[in-house]
C-alpha cells in the first residue's frame, strides 16, 4: 500500500481515557501562538496606556500590599525589605491568578468557535497560559528596577539567572488547574462563581504578602505542598537569595503540579468529547 | 490499493443521538423535592436520532451536494465530518487536509482590525502563518476592503464583514473543504463572486462537500448529492435526479389528518409567551376537497388553522410562493385583501386566502405561511409548510404548455409580424 503524505483521519465513537493527542496540539501550535496574541492584544484595545497597564497593575497592588500587610500588619518578610520580597512572590501569584481567571471561562467565551471548527480544544484555555507570561515577564522590568535601587541593602548572586526555570512549575501548575476549571465550567456555570473565592483562599495558603516562618515548623510542609509556595520561594531564593529550607517538600509540590497537569488533561479529554453538544 | 484510487471521504453507518431534556437537572430543586419527601421526578431522556446509519463515499475531486429540509440532519453530518462533534456510533475516514466552512467570519473579534481578524481568522481555520502571509494581499484583494484593513471589525457593515471573511476563507488551501450555506449571504454581486470562487475551488481537484438550501446553486456546482430526511438517507445519486426526488418528497413530510390538514403545530413558538398560531394547513379545490396541485391560472386556495389569532388584531396572515430554487416569486396576505372586515371571531378559526388566476408556470413550488403585524414584527412563520405542483394545461388556449424551467411567470400576450422585409 502506497499513501504518500495524504493523512488519513478516522472520524468515530471515542473510548478509552489516555489519548492526550499531544502530537495534534503540537500540530496547532501556530493557533495558540495566534490566539495567545489575540488575548493580549484584545486586552489591551482601546485603551489609553495600553500594554503599560501590564506593569502599572502590579505595581499599585504592591504599593497597597506593602502599606497594609507591611506597614499596618507589620506581616514578617525574613529581614528584606518588605516591598521587594512582597514584589518577587506578587509576580508569580498575579500570572497565576489572571491565568486561571481568564482560563476557566475560555470554553465559555470561545463557544462559537467550538461549534464552528474543529481544533484541540485545550488550546483556548493553554492560551491564556502565555499571554499572562508576556505579562509577566513586562512586570519583572519593575522588579529589576527594584533590586538596583535597594542594591545597597542586600547581595544579589549568580542565581538570579535561574528564575526562569521556577516559571515551569507555575506555567505546569496553572495549566493543569485551568483544565480541570474551564472543562468543569463547561459543564457546571457554577465554577465560574466560585473561582474568585478559591484563588482568594490560594492567597492565603500561599506565602505571597507574609514569610514561610510566620507558621510553626511542623506545619509548613503543608504550605510547601502547595506548588505555588515553591514558585514563590524559588522567585525568592534565585532573585533575592533568600535562603529556603525544605527543598524536599517544594519539589514534591512540583510533582504534585506535574499530577495536576496530566490529571486535568485526562478530564479534559473527557469533557471535550462532548463539549459541543453541552456548551 | 493505491492511494490514488481510495475514496477522499468514506461514511460507514454513521450516526448520531442527542439526549435531550437532561443537559443540566436542578439538583436544588431535586433536594427540596426529597425533603419533603416527595420522589425526585426525572423524565426519562428522549433520545433524537439527528443522523441514522448513512453511507456514502466521495471520491477525489469530486464536489458533493447534502440536501433536504430544515433538521434533516445536514449540518450535523457535517459537524461529524469536520470533528467538532463525535459520531454515536459508525465512522467515516477522511484522506487529506479538512477545512471546515460552517460559518463564514468564524472567531472575528470586533475590537481588532480588519487585518489583525485576517491573521486570527486564517489561523482559525487552520492556515499556518507563513500561508496568510504568503495569501494576504490576495485575500485583501478578494475582499476589495484594502482601504479599511486598519480599522476595528466593529465598525464593518455586516456585509463588509462577510466579504472579508468569505476572502480568507477562498484562500484556503485543503484537501478536503466541508461548506454549510456560505453563500446565503451578502448581496446579489457579492454571492456571485463567492458562487465563482467556489466553482474555481471544486475545478482546483479538490473534494468539496456542500450543504445548501439554494438547489440552483447545488445544481450548478455539485456532481452528486446525498438527500437526507428526519436523519435517513432518502437518495444518492446524479444531483439532478436527487434534487427532483427531494421536490417530490416534501409533501409527504408532514402528517396530514382525514380533512386533508398537514399538522404544523409541533415547533416551538416563535415569541415567547405566545401559542404556535399556525396549526395546520391544506390547498383545497373549487369543491373544498385538500389538493396537491392546482392547474395553471386557476385559482390557489389555501386554508390555515389558526388558533388565538384573535389576540393580535392588527395580524396579517400571508402566503409566500417560492421556487425550487428558493426565490420568493409571490406574496399575498390578509391586508392585500382588505383585511376581515367587522367578521365575528374566535379562538380556532380556518382562514382561507385566494389568488385567482395563479400566474405561474407549470412545475414545483412551496408555500410559507406566515402571521405578523406588519411593519412591526413576526408573529409566526412555518416556511416550506405546503408544496404546490402547478399542473400544465391549455391556459394561454393555443395548445402551449409552458413549464418553470422556462421562466416562473406566466404572462398572456399577443404577438404579431411587425415589419415585413421584402426578399
Amino acid at each position: 500500500m502506497s499513501a504518500p503524505q495524504k493523512r488519513e483521519i478516522v472520524r468515530r465513537p471515542r473510548r478509552g481515557w489516555l489519548d492526550l493527542a499531544l502530537g495534534e496540539l503540537w500540530a496547532y501550535r501556530d493557533l495558540l501562538a495566534t490566539l495567545a496574541w489575540r488575548n493580549l492584544t484584545v486586552r489591551y484595545k482601546q485603551s489609553l496606556l495600553g500594554i503599560a497597564w501590564a506593569i502599572i497593575k502590579p505595581v499599585i497592588q504592591m504599593v497597597v500590599f506593602s502599606v497594609v500587610f507591611g506597614h499596618l500588619a507589620n506581616l514578617p518578610s525574613d529581614g528584606y525589605p518588605y516591598p521587594i520580597f512582597l514584589y518577587a512572590g506578587l509576580l508569580p501569584w498575579t500570572y497565576f491568578t489572571t491565568t486561571i481567571t481568564s482560563a476557566s471561562g475560555s470554553l465559555l467565551s470561545g463557544s462559537n468557535m467550538i461549534h464552528k471548527v474543529y481544533f484541540p480544544r485545550m488550546i483556548l484555555p493553554f492560551s491564556y497560559l502565555f499571554t499572562s507570561l508576556i505579562d509577566l515577564l513586562l512586570a519583572m522590568l519593575v522588579l529589576f528596577g527594584m533590586m538596583g535601587w535597594y542594591r545597597a541593602d542586600m547581595v544579589f548572586s549568580w542565581t538570579i539567572l535561574l528564575f526562569p526555570l521556577f516559571l515551569i512549575p507555575a506555567v505546569v501548575f496553572a495549566g493543569g488547574v485551568s483544565l480541570w476549571l474551564s472543562a468543569a465550567a463547561a459543564r457546571y456555570r457554577d465554577v465560574l462563581h466560585l473561582v474568585p473565592y478559591l484563588l482568594q483562599l490560594g492567597m492565603f495558603i500561599t506565602p505571597v504578602v507574609y514569610a514561610v516562618n510566620l507558621l510553626p515548623e511542623r506545619f509548613r510542609w503543608m504550605l510547601q505542598l502547595n506548588p505555588m509556595t515553591g514558585v514563590v520561594e524559588g522567585f525568592r531564593w534565585s532573585l533575592l537569595g533568600k535562603p529556603v529550607d525544605g527543598w524536599g517538600v517544594i519539589f514534591a509540590g512540583f510533582g504534585l503540579a506535574f499530577v495536576f497537569l496530566v490529571s486535568g488533561m485526562i478530564y479534559f479529554r473527557r469533557v471535550e468529547r462532548t463539549l459541543a453538544d453541552v456548551l | 490499493m493505491s492511494a490514488r484510487n481510495k475514496p477522499a471521504i468514506e461514511a460507514h453507518a454513521l450516526s448520531k443521538e442527542y439526549r435531550l431534556g437532561e443537559t443540566h437537572r436542578d439538583w436544588l430543586a431535586d433536594a427540596a423535592a426529597l425533603l419533603r419527601g416527595r420522589a425526585v421526578q426525572r423524565s426519562a431522556p428522549t433520545i433524537l436520532r439527528a443522523l441514522d446509519e448513512v453511507n456514502f463515499t466521495v471520491a477525489e475531486g469530486e464536489v458533493f451536494g447534502i440536501i433536504g429540509a430544515n433538521g434533516a440532519g445536514k449540518s450535523t453530518l457535517l459537524k461529524l465530518l469536520a470533528g467538532i462533534t463525535d459520531p454515536t456510533s459508525g465512522r467515516a475516514i477522511l484522506r487529506g487536509r479538512i477545512a471546515s466552512l460552517l460559518e463564514v467570519g468564524t472567531g472575528f473579534h470586533p475590537e481588532l482590525t480588519g487585518r489583525e481578524n485576517v491573521f486570527l481568522n486564517g489561523a482559525i481555520l487552520g492556515m499556518l502563518q507563513r500561508e496568510i502571509r504568503e495569501e494576504y494581499d490576495r485575500i485583501v484583494e478578494f475582499s476589495g476592503l484594502e482601504a479599511f484593513m486598519d480599522t476595528p471589525v466593529k465598525r464593518y457593515s455586516s456585509g463588509m464583514q462577510v466579504r472579508l471573511a468569505f476572502a480568507v476563507a477562498a484562500h484556503l488551501r485543503p484537501e478536503i473543504l466541508l461548506i454549510d450555506e456560505v453563500l446565503a449571504v451578502g448581496d446579489i454581486e457579492f454571492q456571485h463572486k463567492c458562487l465563482g470562487a467556489m466553482k474555481e475551488v471544486a475545478g482546483g481537484g479538490r473534494t468539496v462537500l456542500f450543504v445548501s438550501h439554494n438547489m440552483a446553486a447545488v445544481s450548478s456546482l455539485c456532481h452528486r448529492a446525498l438527500l437526507l430526511r428526519q436523519g435517513r438517507q432518502v437518495a444518492i445519486g446524479p444531483t439532478d435526479e436527487v434534487i427532483q426526488t427531494y421536490i417530490q418528497s416534501t409533501a409527504d413530510t408532514h402528517a396530514q389528518d382525514a380533512a386533508g390538514f398537514v399538522a404544523l403545530h409541533e415547533r416551538k413558538p416563535l415569541l415567547a409567551h405566545s401559542p404556535v398560531i399556525i396549526r395546520a394547513a391544506r390547498m383545497v379545490n373549487e369543491h373544498g376537497e385538500a389538493v396537491t396541485a392546482v392547474r395553471m391560472g386557476e385559482t390557489l386556495r389555501v386554508d390555515v388553522r389558526v388558533e388565538q389569532l384573535n389576540q393580535f388584531p392588527s395580524a396579517v396572515v400571508g402566503v409566500t410562493v417560492r421556487s425550487v430554487f428558493d426565490q420568493k416569486i409571490i406574496h399575498f396576505n390578509t391586508a392585500m385583501a382588505g383585511g376581515f372586515g367587522s367578521a365575528r371571531r374566535g379562538a380556532k378559526e380556518i382562514v382561507r386566502l385566494e389568488i385567482p388566476e395563479l400566474p405561474l408556470m407549470a412545475g414545483a413550488y412551496s408555500l410559507d405561511l406566515l402571521v405578523f403585524e406588519p411593519g412591526v414584527r413576526l408573529i409566526d412563520r412555518v416556511d416550506g409548510a405546503l408544496t404546490c405542483d402547478v399542473i400544465e394545461a391549455d391556459w394561454y388556449g393555443h395548445g402551449y404548455r409552458g413549464e418553470a424551467r422556462e421562466g416562473l411567470i406566466a404572462v398572456r400576450g399577443e404577438c404579431r409580424i411587425a415589419v415585413r422585409e421584402e426578399n
